[in-house]
């Protein structure tokens, strides 16, 4: 068994709780106020009618369920960056896609209000961190061990 | 030639991806499950399919025009070239408006094209309001307007309650 320097294990655990709670605190607000983030993911004007109010209650459950797991549930760590990785794509392929057609929203991100305004390069960067981070902890984390043959 | 190792490690590979896929499959079916029970218990909850074709405005963007708030319409509002037009009753209008609005009631949108609406260069930037976020009168202006082809239109959904909420700058009266 490998044993990882102390200053690495750190660095391992800072990633793991800086995602965790940005994560978390993401996704709180989202849960405790559904209706002005529904309007929130109606202003991207990128779901069907149908589609806005189940991903507006879907979505922080996502990111509450990868925050806990990469924190408490070892067995699903990588699940839970890989999550968190799709998660960030499609929240940057969104920003982006807006970027590119000329409509400015509130992202959605720490607040549940239709009216906040976040520079959209500013988010893309913010998600670009994000991403790298999770990308570097999926990259330091080991992959399950592959099953024995017989 | 794939040598027998080099095989064995794209097995291991393929076995560990399969094994992250299962692992997010079974998160994500963890994150649907809570949403459910969440429905059952959250305080402010809301339908899973929303009314979306009847909000005031879904129904605007759809009409083509870009809805603003109350910063931005107060940005429009104060700016030299950008016509704001009072969708509500005359009478309505004449009891607080804001700032330099026109009035265009439905009362004379039903009597046919205003002459305000003719006269208005295709290009023009204009802002449009009604009461507030219930209201359709701006919607029906927005409509007309599309037709004449005066497409850079601006709705502020809030309307007028949520202006003089704010104590933004109004005017009672006919005049704009």
């Amino acid at each position: 068994m490998t044993r990882r320097a102390p200053s690495s294990a750190v660095a391992v655990w800072a990633s793991r709780l800086a995602l965790a709670a940005v994560f978390a605190v993401a996704a709180i607000h989202k849960t405790a106020e559904p209706e002005p983030f529904a309007r929130v993911v109606f202003r991207y004007q990128i779901l069907p009618y149908p589609a806005i109010n189940a991903a507006a209650i879907a979505l922080p459950w996502f990111e509450l369920t990868a925050a806990v797991a990469l924190l408490l549930w070892p067995g699903r760590r990588r699940s839970a960056l890989w999550l968190m990785l799709a998660l960030l794509a499609i929240f940057t392929g969104a920003t982006a896609f807006n970027l590119a057609r000329g409509l400015s929203v509130a992202c959605g991100c720490f607040t549940s209000a239709p009216d906040a305004r976040d520079p959209a390069a500013l988010l893309l960067a913010r998600n670009a961190a994000a991403m790298l981070l999770a990308a570097l902890a999926l990259r330091v984390h080991p992959r399950p061990p592959p099953a024995s043959g017989p | 030639m794939e040598t027998p190792d080099t095989s064995h490690r794209r097995g291991s590979r393929r076995a560990a991806a399969a094994a992250d896929a299962a692992g997010v499959g079974g998160l994500v079916a963890v994150a649907i499950a809570a949403a459910v029970a969440s429905q059952a218990v959250a305080p402010r909850r809301i339908p899973w399919r929303g009314d979306w074709e009847h909000d005031a405005e879904a129904r605007a963007v759809k009409a083509g025009a870009r809805v603003v708030d109350l910063p931005t319409a107060a940005a429009l509002a104060g700016s030299n070239g950008v016509l704001v037009l009072d969708a509500r009753p005359r009478a309505d209008y004449e009891a607080g408006h804001i700032a330099g609005a026109r009035s265009v009631p439905p009362e004379e949108l039903a009597g046919g094209i205003p002459q305000t609406l003719l006269t208005v260069p295709a290009e023009q930037a204009i802002l449009t309001y009604c009461a507030g976020e219930a209201c359709d009168e701006s919607l029906r202006l927005i409509r007309l307007l599309m037709e004449l082809r005066r497409t850079n239109v601006h709705v502020y959904v809030g309307g007028y309650r949520q202006w003089e909420a704010a104590r933004r700058p109004v005017r009672t009266g006919a005049e704009p």
